[in-house]
């Protein structure tokens, strides 16, 4: 079995049928909308809410973020990237999100060990990584089933010192081409912070059916119009690539870790 | 005490290193360490480093910093162990299977955390303290009032922090780009920097995210009264010239800073050696601010090409002659500098060059040739011959 989460790319939360996870204002990145903790405490009084706070936490946002905590007591789960929440949220409550890092079984399980039960795994292993994981670790496992991959998450304004070095004027988002490659990317600018979305959109609903006992996160974030229609409507379905182009290389893949296994 | 920590990527860049003072080294062995493309140590290569700088009284910090995949899991154990038994001082760690190893199996060294973790406010410090790490590396993200704020609430703690060298564009270890672009994976030792790639924006230009390197030599006096533990300068892969000059700017400038004669002067001149050594732009990134359009390149890093070292001392002066090795063309006549792990930077002019045939040459002009020198004070062996830049204004 599998339980669904969604993060809403609306404040329009009606068509969003699963658990939500919400986006905590000022304190995360990389999405369309965000909710404060007010809103966010109004809403987990009326159906099952969690909250993604993914931004690194330096001292201000750390000192103010504990006010935030305490206005949303309804809530069931954080998401957090910095490991100091573990020390300020109850931790039975926290879901580990480092992105890109927890990757191995083992690391799962000693998380288990100090009472973090509540782990994502990272989008970058393979089907077979990611059953071994599943197979033979202790924690409640959370995979993004569905989403426009981050690939760079930096502390840096680099559309817009980009838009000072040009003197011209740039919106906050961008789409690129790595011009080797020419592998498409999505760079957006937030609150003088900077992230770099994969342009082609993940997916691993394809094989689906091999994954049970994952919670599965679907992301509404980053989409187009018609990406969101295809994926409202078709997200637990193992055939979601019949009806938006999706991207399940890694899955299929493993990656080269050292120069000298090219050859 | 504050310790300057240099790179090696191999045994011979480890020696320079302590010869010209670093206080600890680290190194990566040739499997789970993050630059897979350094020469890397074998176990015997490991086992030769700590014996060499544990006769000096220096530490030798292994980095194990991957992040596993469950493959990688085989054989840790035994790489562990070996290490532990060989004396290595500290694991730099990032992944908790590490951790939890290490602990399993009751090992000696100490655990460091590595700025693959990102750390960069007291609580993450606080927690790793709770699971038993005796020192983290901070993310290279924070600024002074973040280092000032961990190290006011965990006194206790030992920090590292950056002060040379490149710097990622990303938070560390949160950049797949190299997975994605190039199918190398960054978290595994295999980064093939694509934030050093051009990228076609709006169908007409180059858009660059490059930063620009790292150079915090005027701030090492206030992390040298904060207290910080380790003064950490980046790149395992740089050359021994790189590693002596570096190290030994630090390392005068830490040593001044303890015995109170640090001067104006003395950061004039080192901050130009340092400039003129990296061969590309440095800034001081977030330390003092958040880095703007001054901290990044747009249109490629222009990088020269760097002839300042000359020649190795290889014997130590006798009757006014030293023994060197030649590194890069020079000739009778030029005024040069010596610097070295004994001695400060003094200049003098070339008045005498004699070849192994013991004829007397007016240029040092074959590479890696060795030559007698007139000198008109004592040098040392290991001691280096550069071009002058106590009067050089063409700083890049």
């Amino acid at each position: 079995m599998n339980k669904f989460y969604m993060i809403p790319n609306s404040k329009n939360l009606d068509d969003f049928k699963e658990e939500l996870i919400l986006p905590l204002k000022g304190y995360s990145i990389g999405f369309d909308v965000y909710f404060t903790s007010e809103e966010i405490e109004r809403i987990a009084q009326e159906r099952d809410v969690s909250v993604m706070i993914n931004s690194f936490l330096h001292k201000d946002r750390l000192e103010t973020i504990k006010l935030e905590l305490e206005g949303m007591s309804s809530v069931k789960f954080f998401f957090v990237e910095d490991l100091g929440l573990l020390n300020i949220i109850d931790r039975e409550r926290v879901v580990l999100f480092q992105n890109h890092i927890v990757s191995n079984y083992s690391a799962v399980n000693y998380y288990e060990g100090i009472n973090v039960k509540n782990i994502v795994i990272s989008n970058e292993l393979t089907l077979e990584e990611i059953k071994v994981i599943r197979d033979k670790s202790f924690g409640n496992l959370f995979y993004f089933l569905i989403n426009r991959n981050c690939l760079m998450y930096s502390k840096r304004k680099l559309i817009s010192s980009y838009g000072i070095y040009k003197g011209e004027e740039f919106d906050n988002i961008k789409e690129v081409e790595e011009r080797v490659s020419k592998r498409q990317l999505i760079v957006k600018e937030e609150n003088g912070e900077t992230i770099i979305f994969d342009k082609n959109l993940f997916s691993a609903n394809g094989v689906i059916d091999l994954l049970d006992g994952f919670n599965f996160i679907v992301n509404f974030n980053n989409l187009s119009k018609e990406e969101y229609n295809s994926i409202m409507n078709h997200y637990k379905d193992k055939d979601l690539g019949y009806y938006v182009n999706v991207d399940d290389y890694f899955l299929h893949n493993k990656i080269i870790y050292k120069v000298g296994e090219e050859k | 005490m504050t310790e300057v920590l240099s790179p090696a990527g191999d045994l011979e860049r480890l020696k320079w290193a302590i010869i010209y003072g670093a206080d600890a080294v680290y190194i990566g062995g040739y499997d789970y360490s993050l630059r897979a493309n350094a020469n890397n140590f074998s176990l015997d290569d490991i086992k030769e480093a700590v014996n060499y700088a544990h006769s000096f009284n220096r530490r030798v910090y292994v980095t194990i910093n991957i992040l596993f995949h469950n493959e990688d899991l085989e054989g840790l154990d035994e790489y562990l162990k070996k290490l532990s038994d060989i004396g290595v001082d500290a694991f730099i760690v990032s992944d908790m299977a590490v951790i939890k190893r290490i602990q399993e199996m009751h090992l000696n060294p100490e655990i460091h955390i590595s700025t693959q973790e990102s750390t960069v406010n007291k609580e993450s410090v606080r927690f790793f303290k709770e699971i038993g790490a005796s020192r983290v590396v901070l993310g290279r993200e924070c600024s002074r009032e973040d280092i000032l704020d961990i190290k006011e609430n965990v006194s206790d703690m030992e920090l590292e922090v950056f002060i040379h060298g490149a710097m990622c564009t990303s938070y560390s270890g949160r950049c797949v780009l190299s997975n994605y672009v190039t199918n190398r994976d960054s978290n595994r030792g295999g980064c093939s920097q694509v934030c050093r790639f051009s990228f076609n924006i709006d169908d007409k230009d180059d858009f660059q995210i490059c930063s620009k390197d790292l150079c915090m030599i005027d701030y090492v006096p206030e992390l040298v009264n904060m207290d910080i533990a380790s003064l950490k300068i980046e790149g395992r892969m740089r050359s021994l010239y790189y590693i002596a000059t570096v190290v030994n700017a630090y390392k005068t400038i830490v040593t001044k800073c303890l015995d109170r004669t640090l001067t104006d002067e003395d950061l004039n001149y080192y901050r130009k050696v340092l400039n003129r050594l990296s061969n590309r732009e440095n800034a001081v990134q977030f330390y003092d601010k958040l880095p703007s359009v001054s901290e990044q390149y747009y249109t490629g890093r222009q990088e020269a090409s760097n002839q300042d070292f000359l020649a190795l001392v290889i014997e130590d002066t006798s009757d006014g002659y030293a023994i060197i090795e030649q590194r890069n063309n020079f000739k009778v006549g030029d005024t040069v500098e010596v610097f070295g792990p004994t001695m400060s930077v003094r200049s003098f002019k070339v008045l005498e060059l004699i070849n192994e045939m013991g004829e007397s040459v007016n240029e040092a002009k074959h590479p890696q040739e060795i030559l007698k020198i007139r000198v008109p004070f004592e040098v040392h062996k290991n001691d280096i011959i550069r071009v002058n830049l106590i009067d050089k204004d063409d700083f890049i």
